[in-house]
């Protein structure tokens, strides 16, 4: 523990000068004279300084005096330069920042696993092949028939859980909202190895028997936001869809549910499913609707896994064609479906269908931040740079006094390490920021899945270890340059201080502008091309006027009402809004415009001949009433509107008439009137079109906005309805409207819940939340990397002026005109760009390629946008040459023929 | 870096200060110049310490705990900083003794000295 001692210089000293004393003590008292002692004793000693000096060296960490040194030296050096060094800080914050605030997001969104026990050895099973019969939800979807037969049979497992999303209404004393669900299995905590906070959560005990387990668990969030994390609150009995059950425990902090886009306030047991939920049913084999996970036990690879449950499945398809109730399918389609498999997909990120979705966006960010943290580089090498230039006499009278390169080099990299850092923490403190307004646009893309998300802006150690990360290579890539040069001045040559003498250092600040115009120029293309893609999107429209166009949602299936006594309420509703004063028309659809999805089925048309949908192709259906497309503003173009013909009051499906719109006509009735043809589900050969098409409806855009899609409508009264849509087209403020509307609900039934009441100005919004999130955050990229463009090129033109000071005042001096020195900096700045541009546009071409699938009524190479792209870049280039011009201008001739 | 006589003395090879330093305070406190001075003496002034590397070597010592240091007076009424042999110096000391017999037992048998011991 050598470095460990307190000793002080000055105490070691001290005992040298006792020493020297005692000496001449006894040199005084072996004879010598007095005045001579001292000296003979200070020469017996020899070099004192240098003994002093070895004690010093001795006595501490000498490479950690040197490192205080030189970080003392590095400080001073900033403090010289602040203009320099807050830009610098600055970039890197701006840089790191963003960068660390995206890593955020993309690894909870790309890479990290559900927060349970052990996700690695979790998988989802997938139904690879054909399935008969019909499923509700996305995803691998299996029926809750063989999830049951597997936990019972099966022995490649460890466990099984299977569980459905779902959206109900939860009663708390006389106040109603709408929450997310997760519907389960008992064996869905066990499984998982999710504990309780309070109470208790499912087991196997909990799903016995349908209808009979009234029992809920809520997340540790939903209990703490919305009850003040009540632990009363157990055992008490809240109404979910109007039926009562019973709170039984919380479940652990942290945990939410297996899809992280959908984050559950509550668990409700799978055996309540069909009395509550009504969303797929237990027994039909026919029918999926459950996601089903398992866990492998330690030490099976998924592989080998699969191959061991491959005969169990066999079995179970071939017992299905031979059960009763086994429908009538071709050989071919039967043959498909023994031919099925069930796959195991990786489940340690739980569901992830969201994941396919935002993959992209989130690369693409990914790479725009990269980008952007390059740029900051760059700038921050530049500037680097022109303060090591500045201080190249200092550098280069160090190397003449015997400095070692290494230490140079070791002084550059210190001083960047310490701009780097300063930058790394202003970067971190800015992240959780900048993640969380990210995050609030992906709350609203979540809009169409109604959904939670459950991602989070804070900073995990995951997270900050990037950040350190960065900081590390940011200093590396932003010192280096400069250390580099430093390490090559040459004494002689920066002495003399020639303007010809540091050239090539000023050539590779160029190149570096020039690198920073092409970024800023291609993030400036590709702003410009979403932000097109967002305005063509905007313009064009679903098709009808959104304006004074109001929509809202009333499920009585949710609220306590059977199925078969909804429709009359629904009816109810309808009366109510159309008798309300300034509403012009309302129509009710069974499902919501503009949601980004909805119904479809393939179709078999017969006209004067028989056409049917091609295979994959799902034609895109809803149910409507009459009125319906006068409140979009849709005319009908042919035939008739849906009237009292296609209303059924008793009980009943079978669908009988039907209105398509033209873009349907145009694609699969080509000849004769459209009018009277007859349409059916499904494309087998032996479907019998018996569904009558009554009208055409002018086409409208649905389920995407980019293409025109055929569409089928079906009378939405004419069987039996649990939920509406209500299109409102009014006269008066949307916000009075509303008022009235919610009023006019409440009026029908108390009980009722109203949801996504909105304009359908806010519905597109939120459908293109994609593309306007891409526009904002290309644009945002693109401001920033225009301004450090700019920055970097004041940086060089400023340096490049300096150095010229001597050749303007032998131009000023020989008659030139004033603003010809001006010009001269402002052509060099043209120059950059110019370069700037030919590396720019084909490295954009290459780009837009990339992102071509996001684009729409645009092309990757729009020369409009490029020519305005580059048009704003040459402004911006303008203003940042205009100081050193003007300061080029301001030379005195006299002044400058001086200097050097 | 000798004053007088030089031709006598013999400068002290590397490594050996430190056990002549740990040897000297064996008999008790002393400071730097009686160490020095000490060394010279019991050597009948073959020995020369140079008073140059004696204070980092006594700096050395102190580090390793072989020594404790204190200020104090001298004889002659001098301020002056004494040391002191630790129980870690004294062991240090017998190992580095035993260390010195067996090396000039060795050189005296290669250099075939008379009276070398074994």
């Amino acid at each position: 523990m050598a470095w460990k001692r307190n000793r002080s210089p000055e105490d070691f000293n001290e005992e040298i000068q006792a020493h020297l004393q005692l000496e001449a003590d006894r040199l005084i008292e072996e004879g010598m004279e007095r005045d001579k002692a001292m000296a003979a004793a200070r020469r017996a000693f020899g070099n004192v300084t240098s003994t002093e000096e070895r004690f010093y060296e001795s006595s501490r960490w000498i490479w950690l005096d040197h490192l205080f040194g030189d970080i003392r030296y590095a400080l001073r050096q900033m403090k010289r330069m602040p203009l320099s060094t807050g830009t610098i800080v600055l970039s890197l914050a701006v840089g790191i920042g963003v960068n660390t605030a995206i890593f955020s997001l993309a690894d909870q969104i790309l890479v990290r696993a559900l927060p349970v026990h052990d996700p690695g050895q979790l998988v989802q099973l997938h139904w690879n092949g054909r399935f008969i019969g019909g499923g509700l939800g996305v995803g691998s979807l299996i029926p809750h028939p063989l999830y049951r037969e597997l936990r019972e049979e099966q022995e490649v497992f460890v466990d099984l859980f299977a569980r459905s999303p779902a959206e109900v209404t939860l009663s708390i004393d006389a106040v109603s909202e709408r929450v997310n669900a997760e519907v389960v299995t008992g064996s869905y905590f066990p499984t998982l190895g999710i504990r309780p906070a309070v109470g208790r959560l499912f087991n196997d005990q909990d799903n016995l028997v349908p209808d009979t387990h009234p029992v809920m668990v809520l997340s540790y969030d939903y209990w703490r936001g919305r009850f003040g994390a009540d632990s009363t609150l157990i055992g008490r009995q809240l109404r979910m869809n109007g039926y009562p059950m019973t709170v039984v425990g919380v479940a652990q902090p942290g945990f939410h549910g297996t899809d992280w886009s959908r984050a559950p306030a509550i668990w409700v047991p799978m055996m309540m499913n069909d009395r509550v939920i009504g969303r797929g049913r237990l027994n039909e084999r026919r029918e999926r609707f459950l996601h089903v996970y398992a866990r492998l036990p330690e030490g099976v690879s998924r592989k080998r896994a699969e191959t061991q449950l491959q005969p169990w499945f066999r079995n179970y398809l071939h017992a299905d064609t031979e059960r009763e109730g086994w429908p009538g399918v071709n050989e071919q389609r039967m043959q498909e479906y023994l031919a099925s498999t069930l796959d195991l997909l990786s489940g340690r990120q739980g569901q992830s269908q969201m994941q396919s979705r935002f993959q992209q966006p989130v690369l693409i960010l990914v790479a725009a931040t990269t980008l952007l943290l390059l740029l900051a580089c760059l700038n921050v090498a530049n500037l680097s740079l022109a303060r090591t230039l500045a201080r190249r006499r200092a550098i280069a009278l160090r190397t003449a006094l015997g400095a070692s390169r290494a230490r140079i080099v070791k002084e550059q990299l210190i001083e960047s390490g310490l701009l780097a850092g300063a930058g790394g923490i202003a970067g971190v403190l800015l992240a959780p920021p900048v993640a969380r307004s990210v995050l609030s646009y992906l709350r609203t893309a979540s809009a169409p899945w109604t959904g939670d998300v459950s991602l989070s802006a804070n900073l995990d150690m995951r997270v900050l270890v990037f950040a350190l990360g960065i900081t590390v290579l940011v200093t590396l890539l932003s010192g280096a340059t400069p250390a580099f040069f430093a390490a090559s001045v040459r004494p002689v040559t920066a002495l003399k201080a020639q303007s010809s003498g540091i050239a090539g250092g000023l050539g590779l600040r160029k190149t570096l502008v020039v690198g920073q115009f092409a970024l800023a120029l291609i993030l400036l293309i590709g702003a410009g091309l979403f932000a097109r893609t967002l305005g063509t999107l905007r313009a064009l429209g679903p098709g009808f006027s959104t304006t004074n166009l109001l929509m809202f949602q009333v499920t009585p299936v949710n609220d306590g009402y059977e199925l078969g006594a909804s429709k009359p309420v629904l009816r109810s509703v309808l009366t109510e809004v159309q008798a309300l004063p300034d509403v012009e028309q309302v129509g009710v659809g069974l499902w919501e415009l503009l949601s980004g999805g909805g119904w479809g089925n393939p179709v078999t048309v017969e006209s004067s001949q028989r056409v049917v949908s091609n295979e994959n192709e799902s034609i895109p259906m809803n149910a409507v009433t009459a009125g319906f497309f006068a409140a979009l503003g849709t005319p009908i173009t042919l035939g008739r509107d849906f009237d009292a013909r296609d209303i059924r009051n008793e009980p009943g499906w079978g669908l009988r008439s039907a209105i398509v719109s033209e873009e349907f006509v145009r694609r699969y009735i080509p000849v004769g009137n459209p009018v009277g043809a007859r349409v059916a589900i499904g494309r087998d050969p032996n479907v019998v079109p018996s569904i009558e098409i009554v009208g055409v409806v002018k086409s409208f855009r649905d389920h995407g906005l980019r293409e025109l899609e055929p569409q089928i409508f079906f009378s939405l009264w004419e069987r039996s309805v649990g939920t509406g849509t209500f299109y409102v087209r009014t006269r008066s403020s949307l916000a009075a409207t509303a008022r009235a509307i919610r009023a006019a609900v409440n009026r029908v039934d108390p009980v009722l819940v109203l949801t996504s009441l909105r304009t359908l100005e806010d519905q597109l919004d939120r459908l293109l939340v994609y593309e306007r999130m891409l526009a904002m955050l290309a644009g945002a990229f693109a401001v920033i990397a225009t301004l450090l463009a700019m920055i970097g090129l004041y940086g060089v033109l400023t340096f490049s002026a300096a150095c010229r000071t001597k050749e303007m005042g032998i131009r000023l001096a020989l008659g030139a005109p004033r603003w010809s020195a001006g010009g001269l900096i402002v052509r060099e700045a043209a120059a950059l760009g110019a370069t700037g541009l030919t590396i720019a546009l084909p490295a954009s071409w290459a780009l837009g390629r990339l992102i071509e699938n996001r684009l729409f009524g645009v092309r990757p190479m729009d020369w409009m946008t490029v020519a305005g792209a580059a048009m704003v870049l040459a402004l911006a280039w303008l203003v940042a040459s205009a100081v050193p011009a003007r300061k080029a201008e301001t030379v005195n001739p006299l002044d400058a023929l001086r200097t050097d | 870096m000798t004053t007088r006589d030089s031709a006598d003395r013999i400068a002290l090879l590397q490594g050996t200060l430190d056990v002549l330093i740990l040897r000297t305070l064996l008999f008790g406190k002393q400071h730097g110049q009686g160490i020095a001075r000490t060394i010279q003496q019991t050597s009948n002034d073959v020995l020369l310490v140079d008073h140059g590397s004696l204070y980092p070597a006594l700096q050395r010592l102190e580090a390793k705990g072989w020594l404790e240091a204190a200020w104090g007076v001298s004889e002659n009424n001098r301020k002056a900083r004494f040391y002191q042999l630790t129980k870690h110096g004294r062991k240090q000391l017998a190992k580095e003794t035993n260390e010195w017999r067996r090396l000039v037992a060795a050189m005296g048998r290669v250099l075939g000295l008379e009276g070398a011991e074994g």
